[in-house]
């Protein structure tokens, strides 16, 4: 079973209709804020805080705790926080219909390094890995993993480790993608061993993905 | 003339790893503070950090002078080298890749803010795949009209463009998107033009899709 912590800002939306006119950089600044020690609190507890709605705040959290530490992100909200924490045969399904958690078992950190960004300008690079990371996101739903854009050329998922081979030569088949793949108990470990996995791939050429368990 | 600012952060990636391969969560840490700086220190002096990539921070520039200053607070601020370029070009996008620069006065910013209300209002993951594959139709459709954004929450994405072609694009828009409502806002500074944007999207009302608001 993976589990996954959903941090839901509730009335954030009429929160952001709330303060003004000249809001929306102040709203960034807040979602900055929050992202940052969301990113903090995961990383201290093994998790991993994957940014994809800035409203509904998501933890990968496989073998952590990391529900009971989220204190510092209500001091940092402008409005209250619901925390729900589901779990289920994958992290799509623990996302969307949480059931009891029971034992929980490895998670695969998929992580994609984008070829061809580096080639391009930087902001159509910006545009090829949105376009990019929407395939992703489509696909991801078929092996049911969950993932988003970290920034540059980097995006990441997380799949059962079934899956996750099948999931990563999916899509080096279609995109110039290198992708490492690490399985581990917790999300952090995983992401690590994912990490690895592509500085071997930098040095093979031969190989388009990697896997690396824990 | 439009003007455009990036802050190159050089060797982030070479930097993280001097920790080894556990780097990523260490990576988004430091994106997310670089981001809040550069979100703040942009509004003060009226331009606007448009939130992209990430490893190049970009700013809409338009009628903002001196902004060098606010560069040499994120350099003292970013763990690694920056490079600084600040070019100006007849429409956002080719002012963010030209190495043309002029002084100001500069173009108006046309700011294009572009709501999907129905994915604003639901909360849930297939919300943010499905407003993911529209956010990469926006920025597709107007790459060819020179203009450049990005997303700032689900369901909500900016555009800056250039004014002599921007109705089109909206048109554009309304017609790929029908679930969209478009607040224009038009004004020397794009924090203004921000502005405006927001108080044309709170505007719209039920029976309208576009609605401007220009002042300076």
């Amino acid at each position: 079973m993976h589990k996954v912590v959903k941090v839901v800002l509730k009335g954030y939306r009429e929160w952001t209709e709330e303060i003004g006119d000249d809001r929306e950089w102040k709203i960034q600044r807040v979602q900055s804020e929050l992202e940052k020690r969301a990113t903090e609190i995961a990383a201290e507890r093994g998790a991993f805080y994957l940014p994809t709605r800035k409203d509904v705040l998501i933890f990968v959290a496989n073998n952590t705790d990391v529900e009971n530490w989220l204190k510092p992100l209500e001091d940092l909200s402008p409005v209250p926080l619901e925390v729900l924490v589901g779990c289920g045969p994958s992290p799509l399904e623990a996302l969307l219909k949480a059931e009891p958690c029971s034992q929980q078992s490895e998670i695969a950190a998929i992580h994609f390094d984008i070829n061809f960004i580096s080639k391009k300008d930087h902001y159509v690079g910006y545009v090829e890995a949105m376009e990019m990371t929407s395939s992703l996101l489509h696909t991801a739903l078929g092996f049911k993993s969950i993932g988003g854009y970290l920034g540059g050329d980097n995006a990441v998922f997380f799949s059962d480790p079934s899956v996750a081979r099948e999931f990563a030569e999916t899509m080096s088949s279609i995109y110039d993608v290198k992708v490492g793949v690490g399985i581990a108990l917790k999300p952090r470990r995983a992401l690590e061993l994912a990490a690895r996995a592509l500085r071997t791939l930098r040095k093979e050429r031969s190989k388009r993905v990697e896997v690396l368990k824990g | 003339m439009h003007r455009m600012g990036k802050i190159i952060l050089d060797g982030l990636e070479k930097w993280a790893s001097k920790e080894g391969a556990d780097k990523e969560w260490r990576v988004q840490l430091t994106l997310a503070r670089l981001e809040a700086f550069a979100t703040e220190l942009a509004a003060r002096v009226d331009a606007y950090y448009l939130p992209t990539r990430k490893d190049v921070l970009t700013f809409v520039l338009n009628n903002v002078s001196n902004f060098d200053k606010i560069v040499d607070k994120i350099r003292v601020l970013s763990p690694v080298p920056v490079v600084w370029k600040e070019s100006t070009g007849e429409t956002p996008l080719e002012a963010l890749n030209s190495s043309t620069y002029t002084s100001p006065p500069d173009s108006p910013a046309m700011a294009i803010m572009i709501e999907l209300r129905p994915l604003v209002q639901r909360k849930s993951y297939s919300s943010f795949v499905m407003y993911h594959d529209k956010l990469s139709t926006v920025l597709k459709l107007a790459l060819g009209f020179g203009a450049i954004g990005s997303s700032v929450r689900d369901g909500m994405a900016i555009l800056f463009a250039d004014t002599s072609n921007g109705k089109e694009l909206i048109a554009h828009i309304v017609e790929w998107l029908p679930e969209a409502k478009v607040g224009v806002g038009i004004a020397r500074k794009p924090r203004t033009a921000m502005r405006n944007a927001v108080k044309a999207l709170e505007g719209i009302g039920a029976q309208r899709r576009v609605n401007f608001v220009t002042e300076s």
